[in-house]
């Protein structure tokens, strides 16, 4: 869990390089992630983790924060 | 206003309403929504009559598409006796996704099907006579469109899209759909609402009392200022300009589109303010569709706080579909390994925002003209995001603070300019005339009837543009309030029951008084009604 969330990390800092990943609360409450980015994010996650980010996971909660989307990796790779 | 638009708005809040929530009072609570439902079906009745069949029809394959959805994804059941295997499991979960593909699909085309005959079928068949020169009479004539089509479409399309994706099982009470569909508040014009989050008000059975009531009468209240002070008073002036638009010129030309804009938000707010507090009444929170528009820094943010409800459907259902699709996942992975830089962001999402924008236009209505609306803000969106690195560059190298106040103050005025030409290619009758308007602005001042006072031409006198300004500025206060996160009620609350009353009864009298109705006005319909 601790290397995806590092390269969860290395993926933001690559889109948001203007945005403070590790001082921002929440990515989606903050601006930081809006749907363009979060696409973005979502294509670097299915290449670099070869999984499938579906609609219905496209989710505020999902990408507020380094975590949640490390969590949502996780997930997928267990499906 | 004309005396039928008015007798109309009268009879719904003079008389229906009132009836709605009496009737919601007695009857008891879990029969409650029974009452909403006969309410908004005559509600639907007396302005569309016989076209209430194309919303039952909609109901039904609603209804249906997501029962048998249910039924697709439990068509095939695990084995008995023993524990699934991983490729059994996947392989039941490809044939069940497939099935229930199939019967969205299906669902989703019917029910879009039909909007697009009723909506789009004369327009289409003219670009065919056009393309193909042909001379005969085609079957299809302008067709009366049923009251609040286009809402209620967006609503069952996104209930039997959020049931296939799985965010919630599908519901077997017909009433409810039906309910959910055609809840009367939301018919005219919107907002657009979602099951999970509207279906379990409208089932509840709660009644507004006390604070709660008198919220929803504020709103109500505020809408109709904003409906029939603001947007009523300025509307004769904005359509004297755009009618003869070939007789205007230079600041006449901005003048008439900035105050159609202010029309817009005034009328298109106003009355969902009206249709949010009438919901209130009756326990019932419906979405918030403006959060101070004006106040954006960027086209992106305005759609984003402009027709909320409109924006959040057509990214759900519209921009996260095209974009995780194969064409658009195949388009990312070719950019990021043969684009650099800016490119590489930009590419990937093209297509989806194509999608997106022109969705957004053509939604408003069967024309060119609003094709080309959607395609305005998918340039601007696109000139953003090519001239972003440059915007960073210069903000890296003046030291200014791209949040600070001066630059946002310029983003400010920027966007509101860009909004305001779109309004104006929104509100012009056709392509051509928004092209020969724009051109206007650049021919000469236009100064002339500012100067020698020609307002009475236009049918609006020197008191209906001070009311209407006035009425400008007192929603302007309100916004400005709202963005500071200033909550106005809870404020007046604070300071007593009096304070309240008189506030109260000084924003009705204004609403009476100043209200752009009775003899000498002339018939302004909402305008989100028309689409």
């Amino acid at each position: 869990m601790d290397e995806i969330k590092e390269q969860v990390h290395d993926m933001l800092q690559e889109i948001l390089p203007d945005v403070d990943i590790d001082n921002t609360d929440d990515l989606v409450g903050s601006g930081a992630i809006d749907s363009m980015t979060s696409i973005m994010l979502v294509s670097a996650i299915e290449d670099e983790f070869e999984v499938r980010v579906s609609p219905l996971e496209m989710t505020p909660d999902n990408f507020a924060s380094v975590d949640s989307i490390a969590a949502l990796i996780e997930c997928l790779l267990d499906e | 206003m004309s005396l039928t638009a008015w007798k109309g708005l009268a009879l719904y809040l003079g008389a229906f309403l009132p009836l709605v929530y009496i009737a919601y009072f007695i009857v008891p609570k879990r029969w409650r929504w029974i009452v909403l439902l006969g309410a908004s079906y005559a509600f639907f009745w007396n302005s569309s009559k016989i076209l209430v069949v194309y919303l039952i029809a909609a109901t039904l394959v609603t209804w249906g598409s997501g029962l048998l959805i249910e039924r697709a994804k439990n068509s095939i059941q695990k084995p008995e006796g023993r524990k699934e295997t991983r490729d059994e499991r996947k392989q039941r979960r490809a044939i069940t996704q497939k099935r229930m593909r199939l019967v969205c699909t299906i669902g989703t085309l019917i029910l879009l099907g039909i909007l697009v005959v009723l909506k789009y079928g004369s327009f289409i068949q003219g670009v065919f006579i056009e393309l193909f020169k042909a001379d005969a009479k085609l079957p299809l004539a302008k067709i009366a469109l049923p009251l609040g089509i286009s809402f209620y479409t967006m609503s069952a399309v996104g209930y039997v899209i959020d049931v296939y994706r799985g965010k919630y099982a599908a519901c077997h009470n017909l009433g409810t759909i039906a309910l959910f569909l055609s809840f009367f508040p939301t018919l005219t014009e919107g907002p657009i609402g979602r099951f999970d989050e509207l279906a379990p008000q409208l089932r509840a059975g709660e009644i507004a009392r006390g604070e709660r009531l008198v919220y929803g009468l504020q709103l109500i209240v505020w809408g109709m200022i904003k409906k029939i002070v603001i947007a009523d008073r300025i509307a004769p002036l904005v359509g004297m300009i755009f009618t003869d638009h070939t007789k205007y010129e230079g600041v006449m030309v901005i003048i008439a589109a900035a105050l159609y804009t202010l029309q817009l938000y005034a009328d298109f707010s106003g009355v969902v303010d009206i249709a949010r507090g009438s919901s209130e009444l009756c326990g019932i929170t419906l979405a918030q569709n403006f959060r101070q528009p004006f106040f954006s820094k960027s086209v992106n943010e305005f759609w984003r706080r402009w027709h909320m409800t409109l924006g959040g459907w057509l990214r759900d259902y519209v921009f996260y579909p095209v974009s995780l699709s194969g064409a658009t996942r195949s388009l990312s992975t070719w950019a990021r390994k043969h684009l650099k830089g800016n490119a590489v962001r930009i590419v990937p999402t093209i297509l989806a925002l194509l999608a997106v924008w022109s969705a957004t236009g053509i939604w408003h209505g069967a024309d060119w003209k609003y094709l080309a609306y959607g395609l305005y803000y998918f340039a601007l969106v696109m000139v953003g995001m090519l001239l972003e690195p440059l915007f960073v560059a210069f903000f890296e190298r003046t030291g200014i603070k791209r949040d600070g106040l001066l630059n946002s103050g310029i983003a400010m005025v920027r966007t509101i300019a860009l909004v305001i030409i779109g309004m104006m290619l929104f509100r012009a009758d056709t392509l051509a005339d928004f092209v020969q308007m724009f051109k206007s602005i650049f021919a000469g001042p236009g100064t002339e009837p500012l100067v020698n006072n020609l307002w009475l031409s236009f049918r609006v006198s020197d008191a209906d543009l001070n009311i209407a300004l006035i009425g400008g500025a007192l929603m302007l206060a309100v916004d400005i309030a709202h963005e500071f996160d200033i909550a106005l009620r809870p404020l007046l609350l604070r300071h007593g029951t009096a304070l309240r009353w008189a506030v109260g009864i000084a924003l009705v009298a204004f609403m009476l008084t100043f209200g752009a109705y009775g003899p000498g006005y002339d018939a302004i319909p909402s305008i989100y009604a028309n689409f």
